[in-house]
């Protein structure tokens, strides 16, 4: 019984996903011993918490069979605009209010995005290609392209409470920020959402198969919507954890954090047509391709590598399970298009 | 659309009327005409319509154009290609590695010439290799072209980054450089002639030969195209081959022009590439696109560009950013709702 779960487990993707980050993590490890320390565990962990955020909502996208490259458009803009608004205002309370001026402006941006691909039929990467386009073009004309270094007390004050701090052996401190609660928080509820509601099934179902969704009764414009919603929201959120993680709102700071975001999604399983993928795995790719870039830096590698390493990665990852995927095809003949004439 | 053709018609009526480009062609002119006035009502001369500027912008179309030609091929098989960015820079870093190695300063003008030619002929190779590489992930493993084009636009820039070290490669032989400096007759940018070439080479590939009915075919129904005997693996191979070679003759024109290589250089252009193609009628389900649509969205997103320009704002790239998402954004809703309304006028024929 045990023996069935456990094996079915190891045939996860996760599961592959997690032995990766285990052989990177020993093997460097063996190379540099210095690595085997919860310095570096923290570090990794530190320059995952914004990236998870995003991870979140374009998993939330991917699942429902949609794509969305407006993650560091919405992000910047949300985390900028916020900052400046509250910068301007002179405000003196927390950092409470630009979260809820970022989260604010990311559904905005969101609803754009959900009324373009439901309502309009535009595809999912045509309409947020565009709408990247539009919202940085805004953000950059309009708003404001300098980067804002004097950020107000609240932000500066929940960038520096930290849960912990650890040092490594040349007394180099790595401080484990208080945004990881909002990365945890966000991961917890993103799993209910999706484990337990009616809202959760049917992203399932849409990105499963959208004719059979709308013939079992699902309103597929209205899911599609609260998707492109949501994920907007955890944009703007992780935009907004990056300002008070860095004390500072660059908006040119997110540039191409949409392409590696969907790496991650995909380097943890998730199927780019839609319907699977776990949040674990969502959570996971971005832990290994967070390690990769820490590695890389203590085997003494330069950090010119880590694309190429990223792209292999992605790469084997995809062949790989593309590959299982039809093999096992093949073994059902289920597919008309990969068996052979005689089949028919 | 090219089976339509059931009626003897002239080829101008066909191109107008029948693959709907007419009002693509009406875009563009109104584009051109509309920016020059505005410049005009905003700065009070007509240096918009001068031949200079012209030339300037002729100058300018040809990387992203190339770039837009080349993605149409994958898209019209239903795939796309993520990567074009990558294998420019790839094929232009190798080039001007190969090239800066081999020259010294003592070398004649005339070997200059031909390393010069020698490195474009080995970044044509680079670029179709890694296009093939493309090719063959996603026709064996059936991966999808979304995802492996993505890794290895990662891939590819890292190896160009890897071999640049980060830093810039300057100092390209003249001879390079006048890929896109020079000028053909005096007055043609030598990069726009390229252009030229590579949008015929491929409109008569997509339209005129076998090549092109089985990449329709594969693009609109793959089974179907199994079925009738395409061998699918095959032309995915070769039209991610193809992408690669454009991409290749991109970046070394864009190296060209610039008198440097960079692996980092261009990385918006992935993304502008997709937005002219899809401006110019090419859909990114497959089976939809053609060279000649393509051509006119690439006019039309420089002269918006350009006619920006002229107005002398401050931060003017970020204000075509705007220009550009919301004219590719129109496009696509006025797409939508002509084709419900054609939709509905047929059912009320039909009924």
């Amino acid at each position: 019984m045990i023996g069935k779960k456990l094996s079915r487990i190891a045939k996860t993707n996760e599961f592959f996903v997690l032995l990766v980050i285990l052989v990177v993590f020993f093997t460097v490890s063996a190379i540099s011993p210095v690595f085997l320390s919860a310095y570096s565990l923290v570090s990794v962990i530190k320059t995952a918490i914004e990236p998870i955020i995003y991870a979140v909502g374009a998993y939330l996208v991917i699942l429902s069979g949609g794509i969305d490259l407006t993650v560091a458009g919405i992000g910047a803009f949300s985390m900028f605009t916020a900052t400046k608004i509250v910068f301007s205002m002179n405000y003196e309370g927390s950092a409470l209010l630009p979260y809820l001026l970022a989260i604010g402006f990311g559904a905005a941006l969101g609803m754009i995005n959900g009324l373009l691909i439901s309502r309009l039929k535009i595809q999912p990467m045509i309409a947020t290609l565009g709408m990247n386009s539009i919202i940085n073009g805004v953000m950059l004309f309009f708003i404001g392209s300098r980067e804002i270094s004097q950020v107000p007390i609240g932000i500066q004050t929940a960038g520096k409470t930290y849960v912990m701090t650890v040092y490594n052996a040349n007394g180099v401190a790595a401080p484990l920020s208080t945004t990881i609660y909002i990365t945890i928080a966000v991961v917890f509820v993103v799993y209910l959402l999706l484990r337990y509601t009616m809202l959760g099934a049917n992203i399932f179902a849409i990105g499963g198969n959208v004719e059979s969704a709308m013939r079992a009764g699902i309103d597929v414009k209205k899911t599609q919507f609260i998707v492109y919603v949501l994920a907007g929201m955890l944009y703007g959120l992780g935009g907004m954890v990056h300002t008070i993680t860095y004390v500072n709102s660059n908006p040119m700071d997110l540039l191409g954090q949409e392409m590696i975001t969907i790496a991650a999604v995909i380097i943890g399983g998730a199927r780019i047509t839609g319907g699977h993928g776990t949040l674990t795995g969502t959570v996971l790719g971005v832990l290994l391709i967070q390690l990769i870039d820490n590695c890389l830096n203590t085997v003494g590698i330069p950090s010119f590598w880590q694309r190429l390493v990223v792209g292999l990665v992605l790469l084997i990852g995809t062949s790989l399970t593309s590959y299982q995927a039809l093999k096992e095809k093949r073994r059902l003949h289920v597919d008309i298009s990969s068996a052979p004439i005689s089949m028919q | 659309m090219e089976m339509n053709r059931t009626k003897k018609s002239s080829w101008l009526y066909h191109i107008f009327y029948e693959t709907k480009l007419g009002w693509l062609f009406s875009l563009m002119v109104i584009a051109y005409v509309g920016m020059g006035f505005m410049s005009f009502a905003l700065k009070g001369n007509f240096k918009y319509f001068s031949p200079n500027t012209l030339q300037t912008m002729a100058g300018q179309i040809p990387e992203v154009g190339i770039l837009a030609i080349g993605i149409i091929l994958p898209m019209i098989t239903g795939g796309i290609d993520l990567s074009m960015v990558g294998k420019a820079n790839l094929a232009g870093v190798v080039a001007a590695a190969f090239m800066t190695s081999v020259i010294t300063e003592t070398t004649p003008e005339s070997t200059q010439m031909l390393i010069a030619i020698a490195a474009i002929l080995l970044a044509l190779i680079v670029g179709a290799l890694a296009g093939l590489i493309n090719g063959i992930i996603i026709s064996k493993f059936n991966a999808p072209p979304l995802i492996v084009t993505l890794g290895s636009n990662y891939a590819f820039m890292g190896i160009a980054v890897v071999i640049t070290q980060g830093k810039s490669i300057v100092g390209l032989p003249a001879a390079f450089n006048s890929l896109g400096q020079g000028y053909t007759l005096g007055i043609i940018p030598n990069q726009f002639v390229v252009l030229a070439i590579v949008a015929t080479v491929i409109w008569f590939m997509t339209s005129k030969t076998p090549y092109g009915t089985k990449l329709f075919m594969t693009g609109s129904n793959m089974v179907a195209a199994e079925f009738s005997g395409i061998d699918i693996k095959k032309l995915l191979r070769t039209t991610y081959t193809i992408s690669g070679v454009l991409a290749a003759i991109s970046g070394c024109i864009l190296f060209g022009r610039s008198n440097q290589a960079n692996a980092d250089y261009g990385t918006t252009y992935t993304l502008q590439a997709i937005m002219i193609a899809v401006l110019g009628g090419t859909s990114p389900e497959g089976g939809e696109g053609n060279v000649l649509g393509v051509i006119f969205a690439m006019f039309t997103m420089q002269f918006l560009a350009t006619g920006m320009n002229f107005f002398q704002v401050t931060n003017v790239t970020y204000l075509k950013d705007i220009v550009w998402g919301g004219v590719l954004l129109i496009v696509m809703v006025v797409n939508y709702v002509t084709a419900l309304r054609r939709n509905k006028n047929a059912l009320k024929k039909a009924f």
